[in-house]
């Protein structure tokens, strides 16, 4: 289950597990809930997170379409130097903000 | 089913097209890495371990249960090979474009293994992986045990 926590017009949700093949259908089905519940602003802490794949990928870029087409936005947030290259080379960071801290 | 064998340079692993598999194979990966010691970018092999397999499970077995995967690693002079073998029709993998799509919901797969591995190749069919990531620096090892002593 998401861990998530409202800071002021913005939720930080922190997954807590691998964003991988086996894991993203429910995480994809907690974001668009939350989405559909009004929290258009998200940031996705990836503490407790080890491991990214992309199918997990493609739950971030489904995730920010989804925020922005309701005029929010998404941010990630790891100092996992394997994560920022992989959001780097896949020109996610193109597309929302990944940045090191809350 | 997940049965893995130790090889005298690494391990196989025969399994059925299942993603939590693919968890299960990268967690035999990232302790062969911690035992072996080797200078790899061992983030580099674990992701290209799960695409590959992610591959080959989703791709060309269809997420089959009753299909068999079939992954083998095992580290020579120049790195870590892993060969990946589903029992897929295989695909035209000759007319793949590299771009990333990013925008889509899938399409990463294959870019992401191209931009990690020092080399990769499909055969013929392609229903066969082989990749290859070389030592980090340019390392040379002249008798990767894999086995940490």
């Amino acid at each position: 289950m998401l861990q998530t926590e409202q800071a002021q017009d913005v939720l930080v949700v922190r997954p807590g597990v691998d964003i991988v093949a086996s894991q993203v259908e429910q995480l994809k089905k907690d974001l668009q809930a939350l989405v559909a519940q009004g929290h258009i602003h998200l940031v996705i802490d990836l503490e407790g997170t080890s491991m990214i794949d992309s199918k997990g990928l493609a739950v971030f870029m489904l995730c920010h379409k989804s925020v922005s087409a309701r005029g929010g936005s998404l941010k990630v947030v790891t100092a996992n130097r394997d994560f920022r290259q992989l959001f780097h080379i896949t020109r996610m960071d193109e597309h929302f903000k990944v940045v090191d801290t809350l | 089913m997940f049965e893995i064998k130790q090889t005298d340079r690494g391990f196989e692993i025969a399994m059925s097209a299942e993603l939590t598999n693919i968890d299960l194979a990268d967690g035999c990966m990232a302790e062969f890495l911690e035992r072996a010691g080797a200078p790899l970018d061992r983030f580099a092999v674990r992701i290209l371990l799960r695409e590959a397999v992610l591959n080959a499970v989703t791709h060309g077995s269809g997420q089959n249960p009753e299909l068999t995967v079939r992954f083998r690693a095992f580290l020579d002079e120049e790195g870590m090979v892993m060969e990946v073998e589903d029992e897929g029709p295989g695909f035209i993998w000759q007319n793949r474009d590299m771009v990333f799509e990013v925008c889509g919901d899938g399409g990463r797969g294959l870019p992401i293994m191209q931009m990690y591995s020092s080399q990769m190749s499909y055969n013929d069919v392609g229903n066969r992986l082989v990749i290859r990531r070389r030592y980090e620096r340019g390392c040379v090892c002249a008798s990767p045990t894999g086995r940490g002593d």
